[in-house]
């Protein structure tokens, strides 16, 4: 009698939190947020299906129903296996810029004819769904912020639903880095989504795996040896160059080029990612000037003086792969500038070790 | 006077005998750099060791010891900015030690048509055939070291790599702070950006390889002269290292003080024993006369340590 009163209160509990942040589950965490549930799926593994529903109601999607982006579960209870979300679905919650009901449609669809969509159907264990990247992230709780707390005391002047205020304020945070104030100045900013170098390795968790992105290119028809190599060692050598190098050493500084701000377009939805002969691509000769200045902390003056020569300088492929007369200019000077190195150096290892023995031997 | 005679004072070559310095009425000392050089060599060291501190975590970036060291430069802007500060100095120093050199050619022209290699002898020259001596000692061919001139071969070697780094290091340098300059404003194709960031970077390497093995084993941790040559300080070497380390150097200065300053031997007894000495030992076959002359820089050590302990 005494666990059925401390369950019943627990649910009450859970219910009421989920009512108080607005959170819908279509009754999916009755089942789901049961730790432990689990199924074997068809590789023999065991896939743990819970959910947590206290982090799902301080999530990014807290307010959309299961169902509404998980559109193939019909029935209840469903069967195992048909949970995939489906992205470009409209959702129940009103966009406030458009008084529309909210879809990622648009997105999706730029996905689609994009590199990593329009052979998704053919291949969809090489290339990335929309989940591959995007998770159902958490809010910030912008009560541990003291900046956030100020925001909010201002906001709530006029908006008088502090419930409401805070989930607003929240949603941004989320986008934003956040200002930690110590002794009243700013100390130090938190980041609240990926930096450069994270989307770095996001790319190269695929990039970098050398099978996926062979089967990648026999898929897309490419068979030029030097093409393939360019795709296929295209990490590798971005992780040389110095804007790797920038995000890498120094995370708190963003200035430095990801992969995103080179090959998504400025002003687009950063999943315009095009083959780079597709006129519409950042890297195309016609876009490359404006993609390097896309920022004031990127290279302003490349669009505005029609830098041809700098844009398209090969700022990943440091390391030159020998398709065109430039890149085998640049090659010979590498292998001179190696041997130059290398020769010098191993000159300079036998002359010092010749006079220390001849030193040390010498009778004084 | 007119300017052209100031000018030609100011940067004439030191005449051989101005080498050397007579201390305490006692002791001989050879000056080898003057204030102007040291303070060049100053310079470039000074910045080299900033340029090392601030590229090399770049360079080896995925190293355990890369992110330390940029946090403590004060992230990516505060070693970007040490690096160009430093980097922009260095260059000056260059371009500084190449006006110096220019200054002297023109003010010397006369001399350098008489006896080009004679006057400018950083400038590898027929008494370079010394180096293939070195080899040979080295290698147990020969039994003595070279007969050295004023400049062996790591200091011409140090000198024109310098000289050859600065091109490679200091213009890809330029060009890798204003690629948009370069390529954007000056049309240099885009090549440019991928060579300046490939020599720069392999360089960077080979300046470091290069000081880090010969240079500083010769100055600082070789068996003779650790823990450093103090030359760099004070530009001047004791008159027994000048014998062993420069015979030839020395016998042209101590020959050169007996020709033109011939009072001076006169007046220090000690400086015409060392003139007979060198007439003497001039007679002799080449390696006997360097193995006199190195028997006789350590008698004037002995004689100087006994005179210390009196």
């Amino acid at each position: 009698m005494k666990a059925f009163i401390l369950g019943l209160t627990g649910a009450i509990a859970i219910a009421g939190t989920a009512l108080g942040m607005g959170t819908t589950d279509d009754g999916c965490l009755v089942c789901h947020r049961l730790k432990g549930l689990s199924i074997v799926n068809k590789e023999n593994k065991v896939e743990d299906c819970s959910i947590s529903d206290a982090l799902f109601a301080h999530s990014v999607h807290r307010n959309v129903g299961c169902t509404e982006c998980h559109t193939d579960i019909e029935e209840y209870p469903h069967r195992p296996g048909s949970g995939k979300v489906n992205c470009a679905t409209q959702c129940h919650v009103i966009d406030p810029s458009t008084k529309k009901p909210f879809s990622h449609k648009k997105v999706y669809e730029t996905w689609k004819e994009s590199v990593h969509g329009k052979n998704y159907q053919k291949a969809p264990d090489i290339y990335p769904y929309c989940t591959y990247c995007h998770t159902n992230r958490l809010l910030i709780d912008v009560n541990k912020f003291e900046a956030l707390k100020m925001s909010f005391d201002r906001c709530s002047i006029c908006h008088q639903n502090k419930e409401w205020v805070k989930d607003r304020l929240s949603h941004v945070a989320s986008r934003e880095p956040i200002p930690i104030i110590k002794n009243g100045f700013t100390h130090q900013f938190i980041k609240t989504r990926r930096d450069g170098w994270e989307i770095v390795e996001l790319c190269a968790s695929c990039h970098e795996d050398k099978k996926k992105m062979e089967k990648a290119l026999d898929i897309e028809g490419i068979h030029n040896k030097f093409e393939r190599e360019h795709v296929l060692t295209a990490v590798e050598s971005y992780k040389v160059t110095m804007h790797a190098k920038m995000l890498y050493l120094d995370r708190n500084d963003t200035r430095a080029a990801d992969c995103l701000d080179c090959h998504t377009n400025k002003d687009g939805n950063f999943h315009d990612i095009f083959h780079k002969n597709d006129p519409r691509s950042s890297i195309n000769p016609k876009n490359i000037e404006l993609t390097c200045g896309r920022s004031t902390e990127c290279h302003p003056l490349a669009p505005k003086y029609h830098m041809k020569n700098f844009a398209t300088t090969k700022w990943v492929h440091m390391h030159p792969i020998p398709d065109s007369l430039g890149q085998k200019i640049v090659k010979i000077v590498e292998e001179f500038m190696f041997w130059l190195t290398t020769s010098t150096l191993l000159f300079a290892v036998t002359i010092v070790g010749l006079d220390l023995l001849k030193n040390l031997r010498r009778k004084h | 006077m007119g300017l052209w005679e100031a000018f030609k004072r100011t940067f004439r070559v030191r005449a051989e005998q101005d080498k050397l310095l007579i201390v305490d009425g006692e002791k001989i000392m050879i000056q080898k750099f003057t204030l102007f050089q040291r303070l060049l060599h100053v310079g470039i060291f000074s910045t080299f060791i900033w340029q090392i501190i601030t590229g090399y975590p770049l360079k080896f970036y995925n190293t355990a010891w890369a992110k330390p060291i940029i946090e403590l430069l004060g992230g990516i802007a505060g070693e970007m900015t040490i690096h160009r500060i430093s980097g922009f100095i260095m260059f000056s120093d260059f371009l500084l030690t190449v006006l110096y050199i220019t200054l002297i050619l023109i003010a010397n022209w006369d001399l350098a048509k008489k006896d080009f290699f004679g006057y400018f002898k950083i400038v590898p020259g027929p008494t370079d055939i010394t180096f293939v001596h070195y080899i040979k000692y080295l290698l147990g061919f020969r039994k003595v070291p070279p007969d050295w001139d004023e400049y062996i071969w790591v200091d011409k070697f140090d000198f024109w790599a310098v000289g050859w780094g600065m091109l490679a290091i200091g213009i890809t340098g330029w060009v890798l702070w204003l690629p948009e300059v370069f390529t954007g404003f000056l049309h240099m194709p885009p090549e440019t950006i991928q060579i300046a960031y490939l020599m720069h970077s392999d360089e960077a390497v080979l300046a470091l390889g290069w000081i880090a093995l010969v240079h500083m084993y010769m100055v600082h941790y070789g068996p003779n002269k650790f823990p450093m040559d103090w030359i760099w300080l004070t530009g001047t070497a004791s008159e027994v290292e000048w014998i062993e380390e420069r015979p030839r150097s020395y016998r042209r200065i101590i020959k050169a003080v007996a020709e033109n300053e011939p009072h001076l031997l006169e007046k220090y007894p000690f400086l015409k024993e060392r003139y007979q000495f060198v007439l003497e030992v001039e007679k002799l076959p080449e390696e006997e006369m360097i193995e006199k002359m190195h028997e006789y820089a350590h008698h004037l050590l002995e004689k100087e340590v006994e005179g210390r302990n009196e």
